[in-house]
């Protein structure tokens, strides 16, 4: 019998290969070990607080996100999860109240929103091309841009929708469905910046994604309460959530898509 | 071809001009507010409940039925708006708050050009935004002020696009209330919108454009007052309340200027005129100095008023006594000019002489010549459920009925 016969109905572990490092684990080497990671989203971070800053002084309607605990009474806890890196805004500029502008402030607005949108997409694939080791091509912004305008787009619409809110323990159903979907679409953004078109990242995240839901729920939920309680921090909020929050998700994706490589990169 | 320097740099100070353009605002926004098509800037503006800010109830340029009235359309919409308070005349449009939505019709023929959903609970008050080339309509909501796009918005595969443009001081509440609008109603000066905030005793002080809240006034005893529709006039916001309190505020800023307890219980909505503020009350109409709220004249006619308030007009102060009748003052002395026979507690409006009386439980509408007192006409048409407050404008009434919109002109 060699080494590697085992009598019948036994099995070796060993030969089941090493178990893929978790997600949040990986990311955290990964940017302990290359801090400069968190500088694209670092910068972000203060464009969003400037974009912040001038919404609230311009003439456009603006919604102001709410003191979670600002009726003394109870805490409103949300999850600020959206399945692309980015940090949470202090401010947000609802589509609807761009209609009838005179056109130079139509200009303004549409371009701050947009604007804030490029610049988490630059950071995004800057970061995952980073841990990547690979240059991102211009074809491969243009899909990532169009992935985060699109899921924007939907969220907005799904904010919209008067059944949706307020739906006390009903929504249970609803937040679950979600985090399915979320689940599924983890590893896309990073598999847009690695090249792939859309509907084959959507396909492999869905593939990458079996067999890990529960530990990827996980890792969704603390990325949204951890970015909800930064973004909470009054003045800073944007800063912190954006700065910290966001390129331990890049990380993540990028854990997910390359598993095998279970250390990071050496620092050069 | 540019070197990305200079496409950064450039790309840098095109957008140091934009903020700077942005942040300091549209200069003449009124001229530089291209006209919508189809509509008839020169048409009679009838902008919010009892006709202007300072609450009159008085338009000098608007023209009325004098001696009856003939219906000239009534609108189908979907909504009822049924209720105490008046539509909006607005260019070519006239606005109805209604109990589930809001809706506009055409103003020469009463076809419906929009209605939308919402959980309004006022009379719309025209405001001016500068960043829009649209005006904002203010209305009150559950929990605060909506400002709405006045032409409606888009519409497209049953839903609608440009409408609600904000909610303030607060995030709009995911609870919903659908019942007939009520006083009190806000009013808008300019760019500005004042109102009350919902279950409170706090004067809000909203920007038409953003919705942003610019000062908050409290009247009173928190736990007590009850604040009616405040008024404004000259740059000054005057409020008065249940049970008996006033004050003055300075628009721009919410310092108080004054603020009296008067004597005359159950205190209704003032009028502010140039000889001061006319603050009605449940058995006395008083007339309050503007500078520091000190009474210059009082009216007692021992009735027992609880609703309505007044209107003035060529230096007549036209209100219900609570005691069957209609009073006419004049309004620099406070002396009695004439009484009438119509107990019903309402808010009155005047045209060209002629003042208007609509009940939402009587089927009738009163006209009363201004100087005199005397009856112009009494119309009592049958199958009526009862009128709102009127809208007068280019020698018709316009009035919220249990049938609809409803349109009368001089009866032939």
């Amino acid at each position: 019998m060699s080494g590697d016969e085992r009598p019948h109905g036994q099995t070796d572990r060993t030969s089941l290969g090493p178990q893929p490092p978790k997600p949040l684990a990986s990311a955290l080497a990964r940017l302990r070990a290359r801090p400069n990671l968190v500088v694209p989203f670092l910068l972000v971070g203060l464009v969003l607080s400037a974009i912040d800053w001038l919404r609230l002084r311009d003439p456009i309607p603006t919604i102001e996100r709410g003191v979670p605990w600002g009726n003394g009474l109870s805490i409103d806890i949300e999850l600020e999860y959206v399945g692309f890196p980015t940090g949470v805004p202090q401010t947000m500029t609802p589509l609807e109240s761009l209609v009838d502008l005179h056109p130079e402030y139509l200009v303004w607005g549409f371009g701050l929103y947009l604007g804030s949108l490029v610049a988490i997409t630059l950071a995004g694939a800057v970061t995952m091309g980073w841990l990547m080791d690979r240059a991102v091509r211009p074809s491969a912004l243009g899909s990532l841009f169009g992935f985060v305008l699109a899921v924007d787009l939907i969220q907005r619409w799904f904010g919209s929708i008067d059944a949706l809110q307020g739906m006390g323990l009903y929504g249970i159903v609803i937040i679950a469905f979600y985090l399915f979907v979320m689940v599924r679409l983890f590893a896309v953004p990073g598999l847009l910046v690695a090249g792939r078109r859309l509907w084959p990242a959507v396909q492999e995240s869905d593939r990458l994604t079996r067999g890990r839901g529960w530990s990827l729920a996980g890792l969704i939920v603390t990325i949204g309460l951890s970015a909800w309680l930064l973004a909470s921090v009054p003045v800073v909020g944007t800063l912190l959530s954006t700065a910290l929050v966001a390129p331990i998700h890049a990380a993540a994706i990028v854990s997910l898509l390359e598993p095998n490589a279970s250390t990071p990169p050496s620092v050069d | 071809m540019p070197s990305r320097r200079r496409l950064l740099a450039g790309s840098g100070y095109a957008l140091l001009a934009g903020s700077v353009g942005v942040l300091g605002g549209r200069s003449n926004p009124i001229t530089a507010r291209a006209g919508n098509s189809g509509s008839d800037s020169s048409a009679v503006t009838w902008p919010m409940a009892s006709y202007d800010a300072a609450g009159t109830g008085y338009n000098p340029d608007a023209s009325g039925p004098k001696d009856g009235l003939s219906p000239v359309w009534t609108a189908d919409h979907d909504t009822s708006v049924r209720g105490p308070e008046p539509p909006l005349l607005l260019e070519d449009l006239v606005i109805s708050t209604g109990r589930s939505s809001m809706v506009a019709v055409d103003r020469e023929t009463g076809d419906v050009r929009f209605e939308r959903s919402g959980s309004f609970t006022s009379a719309p008050a025209r405001a001016e935004a500068n960043a829009y080339r649209t005006d904002t309509l203010a209305v009150r909501g559950v929990a605060g002020y909506y400002g709405l796009n006045a032409r409606g918005g888009y519409e497209g595969f049953g839903q609608s696009f440009g409408f609600e443009r904000w909610h303030g001081p607060a995030a709009e509440p995911s609870i919903r209330r659908f019942s007939s609008p009520t006083p009190p109603a806000p009013v808008a000066v300019g760019t500005s919108i004042y109102g009350v905030e919902p279950e409170t005793n706090r004067i809000l002080a909203l920007e038409a454009s953003s919705g942003r809240l610019q000062w908050t006034y409290e009247l009173g005893d928190p736990r007590a007052s009850t604040p009616h529709r405040p008024t404004a006039r000259d740059g000054i916001v005057f409020v008065a309340g249940w049970p008996s309190n006033a004050a003055a505020i300075d628009a721009e800023t919410g310092t108080q200027r004054w603020a009296v307890e008067l004597e005359q219980r159950d205190c209704l909505p003032p009028t502010a005129t140039e000889e001061g503020v006319v603050v009605p009350g449940r058995n006395a109409v008083s007339l309050l100095d503007l500078d520091d709220g000190s009474v210059r004249w009082e009216y007692s006619h021992n009735g027992n008023v609880t609703d309505g308030r007044v209107a003035v007009a060529e230096g007549i102060v036209v209100g219900p006594d609570g005691d069957g009748s209609q009073f006419a003052l004049d309004l620099e002395t406070g002396d009695r000019l004439w009484t009438a026979a119509y107990g019903r507690q309402v808010s009155p409006v005047v045209a060209d002489g002629v003042v208007y009386f609509g009940d939402i439980w009587l089927p009738e509408l009163l006209g009363l010549d201004l100087e005199t007192g005397e009856e112009r006409f009494r119309y009592e048409p049958e199958d009526s459920g009862g009128f709102s407050q009127p809208s007068v404008g280019d020698g018709r009434l316009y009035v919220n009925t249990s049938e609809g919109i409803v349109a009368l002109e001089e009866a032939a």
